[in-house]
C-alpha cells in the first residue's frame, strides 16, 4: 500500500464502469427519440441526469474511489454519500415518466414499482444503509471487488427508491403530499443522524481495512469520526434545501388551493390538481 | 332567533362556576392562561430578587452580603426559574393558551382539562423547586448542574434531588402543554384557514412545541440517570464504573440548546404579531418568515455540541458543530430584516409595545452578533464560561426573549383587560427597562473580556473589573424599577383604564375581532378566513355578522367548537368539548405530594400517591360528553396520541442512544465478568406482546364502525396477553435486577433502566387496555372510540419500542 | 460606517490597557494573539452590522412622522434586501468567518501533540486549587506554574474530583480538566511576566477563589527554580506532623498526603490558597489560624491550637524556601 496522496491516479473497474456507461447510453437515446417525437426532456431534467452520472463518475472513477479503498473511512464515506444520496437524487430528478416509458411497459419492473411506495422505501434504504455498516459485511465489500460493486449498486438503488416518492418522477399515492414530504424527509435524516453520530462519537475505529498507522496525521478513529461528519454534513445540508424547497412548495399549494377552492371549483377535483403539481390545468394562474 | 338571543344562549352554555372555586376548576383556556401568567409572575419576581442579590454581592469586591453556598444556591435558582418557570410557562402557557385559540377561531385548546392540568402540574413543580429554600438546600450546582459536581459525593444534601425531581416534573407540565399546543393549532383552526393563513405568532408557538416535544425527553432522561444514581447507587457519569461524565453534558445540551430557541420562538412571534399592526401593513417576505421559524427551531437540535467547545473533544468534531451554529444565523437575519423592512413599508406608529420591538430588535442583534462570534471555536473556548457568555444569552434571554414579552403585555392588555393602559407611563417604563438592560448587560462583555469567570460568588480587586461591575448594579436596579412601572402600570389600568373596545389597534388576527375582553365561548360565530390578516378583510367580517343572523356556524348546541383538517383546514367535525373539571388539580396534588415522598426515599408512600392519580384518571375519564359516533378525518385524540408517542420514542430513543454511546466508550460491553442475557424468553415473549397488535387493531377499526361486540372481544383477548406478558416480564426484571447488578456498572444500570421503562410503558398500556374493556363492554360512545384508537396507536409504539429494546438485549452476543 | 471604524483604536487601547493581567485582549503569546486578533476582525465586522440594521430601524422611526420617506414602497424590493442581506450576505461572511477561524486560528490554538514540546508540566486540578508537576522532574507546586519564556510548554490537565477548567487568558484559550479524561494545551509566553489564571467551570462553593499564577522567566532563572524544587525540605517539624501531614505533603518528612497542596517550597510561592491572598507574614497568620474566613467551604479546617504553637508552626512554614 502506497502512502495516501491527492496525485492518485483514476480507477477504471469494469464492473463499475460498464453500468454507468450503459444507463447513459440508453438516456441519450430515449431523450433524443423523444426529442424527435416533438416531446423533449426539460433541458433542467437533462442537465439533473447528467450532473448525477458526473457525480457516479467522480465517486467511483477519481482518486476518491482508491483513497477510500485503502486508505481512509472518510474518503469511502464521500464516495457513499455520493453514490447513495446526491447521485440517485440528480438521477431521478432527471427522469420523467416518458423517458421510463420503455422500461415501465416490462411487466416486472411495473411490479417493482411498489418498492418507491414511501412506506416501503424507507424501510428498505434505511436496512440497506445499515448492514452494509455492519463490520463484518463493510470489510467483505472492501475485500472482493464483486461484493463492493453489489454495495455500491444497492446503495445508489436504494438511494434512488428514497428519493422516488420526494422527487415524484412517478407520481406516489394521492395521500404523500408535502406535508407528508415533510415528514418523510425528517425521518430520512433521524435515521441518518443516528448511524453519523455513532461514527462522530466513536473512540474506536469499526473496520479492518483502515486500523492501520496514522496517514496525514490522521488517526483510525479520527477518521471514523471524520466519516461520521461527512456523512452528517452532507445530508444535513440536503435536507435543509430539501425543507426549504417543501415547505415553500407547501404555503404556494395552500395558496393556490385555496383560490381555487373559492372560484367554486369540485374540491375533490381541486385537491388532486394541486397534489400533483396541475393546478393550471384547472385554469388557474398559479 | 335574534342574534341577542343567540349570544345569550352561548353564554348560558359557556358560562363556569362563578367565584374563587371556578378557578379551580376551570378549563377556560383564557382563565387558564391568566393564572398562568400571574403565577409566572410571581417566579419572575422571584428570579429577579434572585438576581438583584446576587448584583448586590459582585456590586463590589470582596463583599461578603451573601455566604458562597447562598450565593450558589442563588444562582442556580435564577437560572432554573428564568427559564423553566418564568419563560417557558410565559410563552406556550399564558401567551399561547391565551391566544393561539382566539388567534386560530376556535372556542378552546384541543384538550381542555390536559390544559388544566398542566397548569397545575407546573405549580405543583414549582411549589416543589421553591420548598427547597424553606429547607436551605436549594440547587446548588448552576442549572446545568454538570456532573460530578451533582453527584451524591460532591453534594450530599437534598439540593440535586429537587432540581432533578423538580425537572422531571415540571417538564410532565411542558410536555403536555405543548402536545395541545400542537393538536389545538394542527386540528382546530377555524374552516378556511390553511398553513399560508396562519398567523406567524401560531408558527412560532408551533415551533417552540413541537421543540419542546423532542428535546424535552432528554432532559428527563438526563435527570432520571442523575436521580437514579444519586439515589439508587446506578453508574451513569462515572469512569470508574464504565460512565462518563460527559454522557450528562451531551444530554443536557441535546435538551438545553433546542431549549434556546424554544425560549426565544414565541418572541418571535410576539414580534411578528407587534409589527404589522403598528406599522399598518402585512409581513414582508410572510411564508419566509414562516420557513425560518420552523427552520431555526430544526437546526437547533443539531449544534449541541458546541455548549463542550472546551471540554477536549476532537478537532474535527469542533469544526462540524462550529459550522452547524452558523446555520443558525440565516434564518435570524431573514427574520430581523423581514421585521424590519415591514416596519419601513409601512407607516410605523411607534407605541409602547412597538418601542418594546424596537428594544428587542436592538438587544436580539447584540446577542446574535456575539453568538455569531461564540460559532468561531477558539475565540469559544477564549471566552465561554466568562461574564462574555453571561452578557451574550442575557442579551438573548433577556433582551430578546423578555422585551416582546413585555410589548406583548402592552398589546395584548387591552384585548385581555377591556381597559387601556397608560401609554405615557409605558413608554417611560420602556426607556427605564432599556438603560436599565443595557447598563446591566453590556458591560459583562467587557469584564468578559477582561478575564472575569462566571458563577464566582466574588472576585478581587486590581483586576480592572471593579467599575463595570458597580455599573452593572446600578443598571439591575434601574431595570428592576422599569419593571416596577409596568407592574405598576398593570395595576393601575385594571382599575382605572380607558375602556379600550374590540379593536384599539386595528391589529390583524382575529382576536381583535371579538370583544374586549372575550367573552367565555370566543366567537359567537366561528369566523371566516381568507388571508393570514382576518381582520383586515371587511367584506369577510361583514359575511360573519350575515351567518351569525342566520345562525350557520354558531355552533350552540352545547360546549362546541369546530375541528377542521389538518392541511387546508376544512370543515370536518363538530366537537364537543368538555365543561369544568375538578380532577386536573386532584391530579396535580397527588403528584406533587408523590413528589415529596420521592425526594426524601419514601418509594412505597410515593408509589401508593401514585396510584392514587391513576385511580384520579379515571375519575377524569368517566365523565364524558354524550355524543354518537360519526366517522371523519382523523380525531384531535389521534394526533394526541400521535405527539404524546413521538415524546416518548425520543426518550427511549435518548436511553438507546446512552447505551450506544456508552458502548462507544467502553472496551468490554458489557464488563466481562456479566452473564449474557438470555434470549429465548424475551424473543419469545416480545414476538407474544408484538403480535396483540393485531387483535388491537382489529378493535380499533370495529370500534371506528360501531362494531362494539367484535371491538370489546379483540381488546379482551389483546388485554390478556398483554397482562400475561407484563406479569412474566416483571417477575424475570426482579431477577435481572440480581444477576445485572446496576450498582455493579454502567452497562448494568443502562440495560435495567431501559428494560424497566419500557416494563412500565407495558403497565401504563395495560392498564388503557383494561379501562376499554371495562367501557366498551356496555357501550360506544364517540369519546371512547377515539380514546380507543389513540391507545391502538400507544400500543402499536409500545411494541416496536419494545423490539427495539430486545434488540438492545440481543446485541449483547454479537 | 466611518463613524464606527473611528470608534475602534480608542477602543482597543482602553480595553487592551485597562484590567489586570488576565485580560484576554492582552496577549502575551502567538496563540491568544491569534484569538485577539480573530476578536477584533469580528468586532469591526459585527459594529457594520449593527450599523446597517440600527440605520435601518432608524429611518422606521423617522418614518413615524413622515410617512412619504421614499423607499416605503415595494414589497419586491424589501424581499430582495431579505433574501440579500439576510441570506446571501451572512452566508459569504459566514464563510470566510468558518475557514478562517476554525483552520487557521484554530491551528494556532491547538493542543501540542505527545512529546512535541520541550517540557511538559501536569496540571491537576482539586477543589479549589491546582496541583503542578513537572515531568522529568521531581518538583511538585501548587497554584503556580513557572514557564521558561518563548518556550513551547505542553501541559496535560487531569483532575482528582469533579470538573474544573484551566484557563490563563494572556496566553491561551480554555480547556476543562474532565474525570478520566487528559486533555492537552499549549502553553507560550513572550515576555518575561505573571499572567494570572483562574478556574472557568464552575466547580462548587470556592470556584471564585481557585485562581493560579503562570510565571515566565528567562531559561536560566527557570532552570534554577526547577532544580531547587525538585530538592526535598531540610528538616520535619513536629507540630506539622502532628496537625497537617494528614493532608500536606513535605518532600523529605514523613507527611505525605494529597488532599491540600505540596509544601515543599511553600515560603519561595508568591500567594497563599490558589492566589486568594499575597504571601506575607500577616496574611498566612490569618490563613493558618482562621482559612474558613479566608476560603469559607474550603478543604482546609480550622484548628485548636495554643498561641505558642501557632507561632511555631507559621516559623515553620515560612521556612521552608
Amino acid at each position: 500500500m502506497d502512502a495516501p496522496s491527492l496525485l492518485t491516479p483514476w480507477t477504471f473497474e469494469p464492473l463499475q464502469v460498464v453500468p454507468t456507461v450503459i444507463v447513459a447510453l440508453l438516456y441519450l437515446r430515449r431523450s433524443r427519440t423523444l426529442a424527435r417525437e416533438g416531446r423533449p426532456v426539460p433541458g433542467w431534467r437533462r442537465a439533473s441526469f447528467w450532473t448525477g452520472i458526473a457525480l457516479v463518475v467522480l465517486a467511483l472513477n477519481s482518486p476518491i474511489d482508491a483513497l477510500g479503498e485503502e486508505h481512509f473511512f472518510f474518503m469511502h464515506m464521500t464516495q457513499h454519500v455520493l453514490l447513495g444520496d446526491l447521485a440517485p437524487l440528480c438521477f431521478v430528478a432527471g427522469m420523467t415518466g416518458q423517458i421510463l416509458r420503455p422500461v415501465l411497459a416490462w411487466s416486472v419492473v411495473e411490479k417493482l414499482r411498489v418498492l418507491a411506495h414511501p412506506l416501503i422505501a424507507i424501510p428498505l434504504w434505511a436496512a440497506d444503509l445499515y448492514i452494509w455498516h455492519i463490520p463484518y459485511l463493510y470489510d467483505a465489500a472492501l475485500h472482493h471487488t464483486a461484493i463492493h460493486a453489489f454495495e455500491h449498486f444497492c446503495f445508489f438503488t436504494f438511494g434512488c427508491l428514497m428519493w422516488e416518492p420526494v422527487v415524484e418522477t412517478l407520481p406516489a399515492p394521492a395521500w404523500f403530499g408535502t406535508g407528508p414530504k415533510i415528514a418523510y424527509i425528517f425521518a430520512v435524516r433521524l435515521i441518518e443522524t443516528i448511524l453519523g453520530n455513532i461514527f462522530i462519537w466513536s473512540n474506536t475505529a469499526f473496520y479492518g481495512v483502515y486500523r492501520h498507522a496514522p496517514e496525514w496525521g490522521i488517526t483510525p478513529a479520527h477518521d471514523l469520526n471524520l466519516g461520521g461528519i461527512v456523512m452528517m454534513a452532507e445530508g444535513s445540508l440536503v435536507t435543509l434545501a430539501a425543507l426549504v424547497w417543501l415547505f415553500l412548495r407547501m404555503a404556494s399549494e395552500g395558496e393556490t388551493r385555496q383560490r381555487l377552492l373559492e372560484q367554486g371549483l369540485d374540491p375533490r377535483q381541486v385537491k388532486r390538481a394541486v397534489r400533483y403539481g396541475r393546478a393550471e390545468d384547472l385554469g388557474a394562474p398559479r | 332567533m335574534a342574534v341577542v338571543d343567540r349570544i345569550e344562549h352561548l353564554e348560558e352554555l359557556w358560562l363556569e362556576r362563578p367565584g374563587g372555586l371556578g378557578w379551580l376548576t376551570t378549563v377556560d383556556h383564557k382563565r387558564i392562561g391568566i393564572l398562568y401568567f400571574w403565577t409566572t409572575i410571581v417566579f419572575f419576581a422571584a428570579g429577579g430578587t434572585e438576581a438583584l442579590l446576587m448584583r448586590t454581592q459582585l456590586a463590589q469586591p470582596d463583599q461578603t452580603v451573601v455566604s458562597p453556598e447562598t450565593y450558589d444556591q442563588l444562582m442556580t435558582m435564577h437560572g432554573v426559574t428564568m427559564i423553566f418557570f418564568f419563560i417557558i410557562p410565559m410563552t406556550t402557557g399564558a401567551f399561547g393558551n391565551y391566544l393561539v385559540p382566539l388567534m386560530i377561531g376556535a372556542r378552546d385548546m384541543a384538550f381542555p382539562r390536559l390544559n388544566a392540568l398542566s397548569y397545575w402540574i407546573f405549580l405543583g413543580s414549582g411549589i416543589f423547586m421553591y420548598s427547597s429554600f424553606l429547607v436551605g438546600q436549594a440547587p446548588n450546582a448552576g442549572w446545568f448542574d454538570y456532573v460530578p459536581l451533582a453527584l451524591r459525593q460532591y453534594d450530599g444534601g437534598l439540593n440535586i434531588d429537587f432540581y432533578a425531581l423538580g425537572l422531571i416534573f415540571s417538564g410532565v407540565a411542558s410536555t403536555a402543554g405543548a402536545l395541545n399546543l400542537i393538536v389545538t393549532i394542527f386540528k382546530l383552526r377555524a374552516p378556511g384557514m390553511s398553513w399560508n393563513r396562519m398567523p406567524l405568532f401560531c408558527f412560532a408557538l408551533l415551533a417552540a412545541s413541537l421543540s419542546l416535544i423532542f428535546a424535552l425527553p432528554a432532559l428527563t432522561v438526563d435527570c432520571v440517570f442523575l436521580e437514579l444514581q444519586r439515589k439508587l447507587g446506578f453508574h451513569f457519569f462515572d469512569v470508574a464504573h464504565g460512565g462518563d461524565p460527559l454522557l450528562w453534558q451531551h444530554l443536557f445540551w441535546i435538551f438545553g440548546h433546542p431549549e434556546v430557541y424554544i425560549i426565544v420562538l414565541p418572541a418571535f412571534g410576539i414580534a411578528t404579531s407587534i409589527i404589522p399592526t403598528f406599522a399598518r401593513r402585512r409581513m414582508v417576505a410572510f411564508p419566509l418568515v414562516a420557513m425560518a421559524e420552523l427552520l431555526v427551531a430544526f437546526i437547533g437540535f443539531g449544534v449541541w455540541a458546541h455548549h463542550m467547545f472546551a471540554t477536549g473533544l476532537t478537532t474535527t468534531t469542533l469544526v462540524f458543530f462550529a459550522a452547524a451554529s452558523m446555520m443558525v444565523v440565516v434564518p435570524s437575519t431573514i427574520q430581523i430584516y423581514a421585521w424590519l423592512m415591514t416596519v419601513n413599508l409601512g407607516t410605523p406608529d411607534f407605541r409602547a409595545p412597538l418601542m418594546f420591538i424596537g428594544g428587542f430588535i436592538i438587544f436580539f442583534v447584540l446577542g446574535g452578533l456575539s453568538g455569531i462570534m461564540f460559532a468561531a471555536v477558539p475565540f469559544d473556548q477564549a471566552t465561554t464560561d466568562t461574564y462574555f457568555v453571561v452578557a451574550h444569552f442575557h442579551f438573548i434571554i433577556f433582551g430578546a426573549a423578555v422585551f416582546p414579552l413585555l410589548g406583548g403585555i402592552y398589546y395584548w392588555f387591552p384585548k385581555v383587560t377591556g381597559r387601556m393602559y397608560d401609554e405615557q407611563l409605558a413608554r417611560w417604563s420602556f426607556w427605564l427597562t432599556f438603560v436599565g438592560t443595557s447598563l446591566t448587560f453590556f458591560p459583562m462583555h467587557i469584564v468578559g473580556l477582561l478575564g472575569m469567570t462566571r458563577r464566582v460568588y466574588t472576585y478581587r480587586h486590581g483586576l480592572g473589573w471593579d467599575a463595570y461591575n458597580l455599573v452593572e448594579t446600578i443598571g439591575g436596579f434601574i431595570l428592576a424599577a422599569g419593571l416596577l412601572l409596568i407592574a405598576f402600570n398593570i395595576v393601575r389600568s385594571l382599575r382605572s383604564g380607558e375602556p379600550a373596545g374590540r379593536d384599539p389597534f386595528y391589529g390583524g388576527t382575529l382576536e381583535w375581532t371579538i370583544p374586549s375582553p372575550p367573552p367565555h365561548y370566543n366567537f359567537a360565530v366561528i369566523p371566516t378566513v381568507s388571508s393570514p390578516y382576518p381582520n383586515w378583510d371587511e367584506p369577510d367580517r361583514e359575511e360573519d355578522l350575515r351567518r351569525l343572523a342566520q345562525g350557520e356556524l354558531v355552533l350552540d348546541g352545547g360546549h362546541e367548537t369546530p375541528a377542521t383538517t389538518v392541511n387546508d383546514a376544512e370543515l370536518a367535525e363538530i366537537l364537543d368539548m368538555p365543561p369544568e373539571s375538578p380532577w386536573p388539580i386532584v391530579l396535580s396534588l397527588v403528584v406533587t405530594i408523590a413528589a415529596f415522598f420521592l425526594l426524601t426515599e419514601h418509594y412505597v408512600t410515593a408509589a401508593f400517591f401514585l396510584s392514587l392519580a391513576v385511580l384520579a384518571l379515571a375519575g377524569w375519564h368517566a365523565a364524558e360528553p354524550d355524543t354518537l359516533p360519526v366517522r371523519t378525518a382523523r380525531s384531535k385524540g389521534w394526533w394526541g396520541a400521535v405527539v404524546f408517542v413521538a415524546t416518548e420514542a425520543t426518550l427511549f430513543g435518548t436511553i438507546v442512544g446512552t447505551y450506544i454511546y456508552l458502548r462507544l466508550q467502553n472496551a468490554h460491553w458489557p464488563p466481562p465478568n456479566v452473564p449474557k442475557p438470555p434470549v429465548l424468553t424475551p424473543t419469545l415473549l416480545t414476538a407474544a406482546l408484538v403480535l396483540t397488535s393485531i387483535p388491537m387493531y382489529i378493535a380499533s377499526r370495529a370500534a371506528g364502525e360501531g362494531r362494539r361486540a367484535t371491538a370489546w372481544r379483540a381488546i379482551t383477548v389483546a388485554f390478556v396477553v398483554q397482562l400475561a406478558y407484563l406479569i412474566w416480564q416483571v417477575h424475570d426484571f426482579v431477577h435481572t435486577v440480581h444477576v445485572y447488578d446496576p450498582q455493579q456498572s454502567a452497562w448494568a444500570s443502562v440495560f435495567v433502566t431501559l428494560l424497566g421503562a419500557d416494563h412500565l410503558h407495558v403497565l401504563a398500556g395495560v392498564l388503557f387496555s383494561a379501562w376499554f374493556v371495562l367501557r366498551i363492554r356496555s357501550r360506544l360512545t364517540r369519546y371512547r372510540i377515539v380514546g380507543l384508537q389513540g391507545t391502538a396507536f400507544y400500543w402499536h409504539a409500545v411494541n416496536v419500542i419494545t423490539a427495539v429494546v430486545l434488540v438492545v438485549q440481543l446485541s449483547t452476543r454479537l | 460606517m466611518t463613524r464606527a471604524t473611528l470608534l475602534v483604536p480608542p477602543l482597543v487601547l482602553a480595553l487592551a490597557g485597562c484590567g489586570g493581567n488576565q485580560n484576554t485582549l492582552n496577549p502575551a503569546g502567538h496563540p491568544e494573539r491569534s484569538i485577539t486578533q480573530l476578536f477584533w476582525v469580528m468586532f469591526g465586522v459585527a459594529i457594520v452590522g449593527f450599523g446597517l440594521i440600527m440605520f435601518l430601524l432608524f429611518l422606521g422611526w423617522v418614518r413615524r412622522e413622515q410617512p412619504n420617506l421614499p423607499g416605503g414602497r415595494g414589497e419586491r424590493t424589501a424581499v430582495q434586501i431579505v433574501l440579500g442581506f439576510g441570506v446571501a450576505l451572512p452566508i459569504v461572511l459566514l464563510i470566510a468567518l468558518f475557514i478562517w477561524s476554525d483552520f487557521f486560528v484554530m491551528r494556532s490554538t491547538a493542543a501540542p501533540a505527545k512529546g512535541s514540546t520541550a517540557l511538559t508540566i501536569k496540571v491537576i486540578g482539586h477543589q479549589w486549587w491546582w496541583e503542578v508537576r513537572y515531568g522529568n522532574s521531581t518538583a511538585v507546586t501548587a497554584n503556580e506554574i513557572h514557564i521558561p519564556v518563548g518556550t513551547r510548554v505542553g501541559v496535560v490537565l487531569t483532575t482528582v474530583d469533579v470538573i474544573h477548567s484551566f484557563w490563563v487568558p494572556e496566553l491561551n484559550r480554555k480547556v476543562d480538566t474532565i474525570p478520566g479524561t487528559e486533555n492537552r494545551l499549549l502553553l507560550i509566553a513572550d515576555h518575561p511576566g505573571v499572567y494570572r489564571g483562574q478556574c472557568a467551570e464552575f466547580c462548587g462553593l470556592q470556584h471564585a477563589n481557585m485562581a493560579v499564577e503562570v510565571i515566565a522567566e528567562p531559561k536560566p532563572q527557570f532552570d534554577a527554580w526547577l532544580a531547587h524544587n525538585a530538592r526535598p525540605a531540610a528538616r520535619g517539624n513536629t507540630l506539622f506532623a502532628q496537625n497537617c501531614s494528614g493532608c500536606h505533603e513535605i518532600r523529605g518528612t514523613p507527611a505525605r498526603a494529597d488532599v491540600g497542596p505540596d509544601l515543599t517550597h511553600f515560603a519561595s510561592r508568591r500567594t497563599i490558597a490558589a492566589v486568594t491572598l499575597p504571601n506575607t507574614p500577616q496574611n498566612l497568620r490569618e490563613w493558618l489560624r482562621d482559612p474558613q474566613h479566608v476560603k469559607p467551604g474550603n478543604r482546609m479546617p480550622n484548628l485548636e491550637l495554643g498561641n505558642a504553637d501557632w507561632t511555631a508552626l507559621q516559623r515553620y512554614v515560612e521556612s521552608l524556601r
